[in-house]
């Protein structure tokens, strides 16, 4: 089965740039294996395919709907924004409840770097 | 003319002052090998992986979790993808490393031979699981194998997606109902030990062949400290506790204390023989054989192609 | 149901159907026969479940119900899907050929429903038309490969076509209400007549690679029962159930095999279907996940 690299163009006008490679038996099925392998999130602005072995750039000809038109929420990489304050609400209410568990754990790392500055927050002699 | 062992030693003497290597470059046997062991190896645990989670697809109580868990699951076969190709360049062919997979001859990682009982199971698998992953796979980035770095810098950041969506799926747990919350508890309860054996045995760094080349950059045991102290202190803060009655933080050693687990569990399971091994392996070699016509097809050229 | 408005049984029909298959595709990620496929199918998965979504949402202020609630709480003989989408996946050649028979057949609803009555539904639909082009070339890539491909592969794809033909065409089932919604407007063309154009364009693709034999394999509807092993009587003509060819065109002649599924009637394969995919959601009512 041929290899067939996958590149990218991260920004109209950049370079091509190799950013993976794909199993397939012919350039329709590379194209549309491509897509989904590399390109589910549209990462790049467009993107080819380029039989290994070979000079021969197949671009991407209609990029309209790259990465899907519906939102992809559950898809994104900036999903689930809010987790980090979910979690300390939660661990409030836990705490109220007084279900937290009160077990020897690391220092706080925002504690120990103000332990090593010292209360007028200047940084510690060496 | 330099000897096959002055070229290995210059060879290491590069990774030891930081310069990567890549596909084209010289390398000592023992290199290529033990990077295309644990490359393979990394290959074989992700899409070994996706069959705990891929269970729970149509089992998804929303629409929305559905969609997540589905995407996180293409994404882990996707990971699967990417490390097969880079494993490729070291030398050895996709459809060798899946027959050598499906066929018990080369292993994965031990905490994808257990099985995925509830839906609490489902969170601890994307938030410690992938967690404990995410500390071990960002210790890859600073491997001295380019193309495997640059796999791990995409694979790091989907797996930090997945992590938010398993923390997501905790929380909304250990903040729902009460059967909710032992769902959870009970999961974590059941996944520790594993966890646990994930991050190996302590190793002795000395004798670590993958430490030697610069393939793998930490200690186990280091890398098991980090993933206590980035997760305990969170499941604790959330009223969860770990089936450890030991595990402490000791601030004058400044590490976490914690009971060696029962490690025959894990050499067994290396062998094999986990809960969900051969069950796993069978369905997936039974795909394998049974569409052999589908990778015929592929390898054909037919008449009309360029 | 008594008084139901029409709309919202159109909608439930296009949302279940684009739900049920979107489960059945989603069953094979992680384990597709090969990696790089997985993940396309996924996406196409994804894709059909995130379609139904769309489209729960027009339904919901008709249904009065949530979308969660509507794609995980209606009992079985609430769902208004055809037969085709709830049958499980098989090996690849029928899912290929499911597939294929599935979506180009939803390009021609979905074509026609651009120019719906209801604005609402024209838009989703314009949008859910942006990323179905996808699931059309992908079918056709297949399709393609397979029928011109080594014999086996031929023989997957026409086995898989000839056992997924007879139930698709109940795709285009005649919807309760359907007068209704044809003189509204809202839909802007009868079920039986999108058939006809799905029928002249699956004949012209069959054809152009010989497989027109698949549809006239089977049984008349109406003379015999198709059993699910597709076993033939002795001596009866063999066609498939609902399909004749006169001139040079295929015409839906008679009833449909899985006929029913428009109106909330299913096999033992939904049945096992609505379980696994309700269970959880039922199991603890009132929470969320």
């Amino acid at each position: 089965m041929t290899v067939w690299d996958v590149l990218q163009r991260r920004r109209a006008g950049a370079d091509w740039e190799v950013v993976g490679a794909v199993k397939a038996p012919d350039p329709d099925f590379a194209m549309m294996l491509a897509r989904e392998s590399l390109f589910r999130r549209s990462e790049g602005e467009t993107y080819a395919i380029r039989r290994r072995g070979t000079e021969t750039l197949i671009e991407c000809e209609d990029t309209t709907g790259l990465g899907g038109v519906i939102d992809r929420e559950f898809r994104r990489m900036d999903s689930f924004p809010g987790v980090g304050g979910k979690h300390r609400r939660i661990h409030e209410e836990m705490r109220e409840r007084g279900l937290v568990i009160d077990r020897p754990r690391p220092p706080d790392r925002r504690q120990r770097r103000s332990a090593k500055q010292g209360p007028s927050g200047e940084a510690a002699r060496a | 003319m330099t000897t096959y062992d002055e070229r290995t030693a210059e060879f290491k003497a590069r990774i030891d002052a930081g310069e990567k290597i890549e596909a084209g470059d010289w390398m000592p046997d023992e290199y290529r090998q033990s990077a295309l062991k644990f490359i393979e190896m990394h290959a074989n645990s992700e899409v070994m992986g996706c069959l705990p989670e891929r269970e729970w697809i149509p089992r998804a109580p929303s629409l929305r979790r559905k969609l997540s868990l589905t995407a996180k699951v293409q994404d882990e076969a996707g990971h699967g993808q990417i490390l097969y190709r880079v494993a490729e360049d070291l030398g050895k062919s996709r459809e060798q490393m899946f027959d050598d997979l499906v066929n018990g001859r080369t292993k994965f990682h031990n905490v994808f031979h257990y099985p995925a009982e509830t839906w609490g199971d489902v969170a601890v698998i994307g938030w410690l699981i992938d967690g404990a992953a995410l500390v071990t796979q960002k210790a890859l980035l600073d491997c001295s194998y380019a193309p495997y770095v640059r796999a791990m810098k995409r694979i790091c950041a989907e797996e930090s997606l997945h992590l938010r969506h398993g923390e997501d799926l905790t929380l909304e747990l250990v903040s729902g109902t009460d059967e909710q919350r032992e769902m959870f508890q009970d999961a974590v309860n059941r996944w520790w030990k594993p966890i646990m054996h994930f991050f190996g045995p302590p190793s002795k760094p000395d004798r670590d062949v993958l430490l030697y080349w610069g393939i793998k950059t930490r200690t186990n045991e280091d890398l098991r400290q980090e993933f206590f102290s980035t997760y305990v202190p969170k499941l604790w803060d959330i009223g969860i506790s770990v089936p450890d009655p030991d595990l402490r933080y000791d601030e004058e050693k400044g590490e976490w204390i914690w009971s060696d687990p029962d490690w025959d569990e894990f050499w067994q399971v290396v062998k094999g023989n986990g809960p969900m091994t051969q069950t796993r392996l069978f369905w997936r070699k039974a795909i394998w054989d049974h569409h052999a016509w589908v990778r015929e097809t592929f390898d054909r050229i037919p008449a009309a192609a360029v | 149901m008594p008084d139901v408005d029409p709309r919202l049984t159109l909608l439930l029909a296009l949302a279940d159907d684009e739900l049920v298959i979107g489960h059945r595709h989603s069953e094979w990620t992680g384990w597709a026969p090969h990696l790089e496929e997985d993940l396309a199918f996924s996406s196409i998965a994804q894709d059909e479940i995130a379609h139904a979504r769309v489209l729960l949402e027009l339904a919901q202020p008709l249904a009065g119900r949530d979308v969660d609630e509507l794609a995980l709480g209606r009992s079985p003989g609430e769902y208004r899907h055809a037969v085709i989408c709830e049958r499980p996946n098989g090996h690849w050649g029928y899912t290929i050929a499911r597939q294929y028979l599935y979506d180009t057949a939803d390009d021609v609803r979905l074509e026609a429903l651009e120019g719906s009555s209801d604005a609402d539904l024209a838009a989703a639909v314009r949008t859910i038309r942006l990323e179905e082009r996808y699931h059309v070339e992908h079918a056709r890539i297949w399709f393609r490969r397979l029928a011109e491909g080594p014999v086996q592969a031929r023989e997957h794809l026409s086995e898989g076509l000839e056992q997924a033909v007879p139930e698709a065409l109940a795709l285009f089932e005649e919807l309760p209400d359907e007068g209704k919604l044809v003189e509204d407007g809202v839909l802007p063309s009868s079920m039986e007549k999108l058939l006809g154009v799905w029928l002249a364009r699956l004949g012209a693709d069959l054809e152009s690679v010989s497989l027109d034999y698949v549809l006239s394999r089977h049984k008349r509807v109406g003379e015999l029962v198709p059993t699910s092993s597709g076993e033939a009587e002795e001596g009866s003509t063999l066609e498939v159930p609902g399909l004749e060819r006169r001139g040079d065109r295929w015409v839906h002649v008679g009833g449909f095999v899985g006929a029913g599924g428009r109106r909330g009637k299913h096999t033992e394969d939904f049945d096992a279907l609505w379980e696994e995919m309700t269970m959880l959601y039922r199991a603890v009512p009132g929470a969320t996940w």
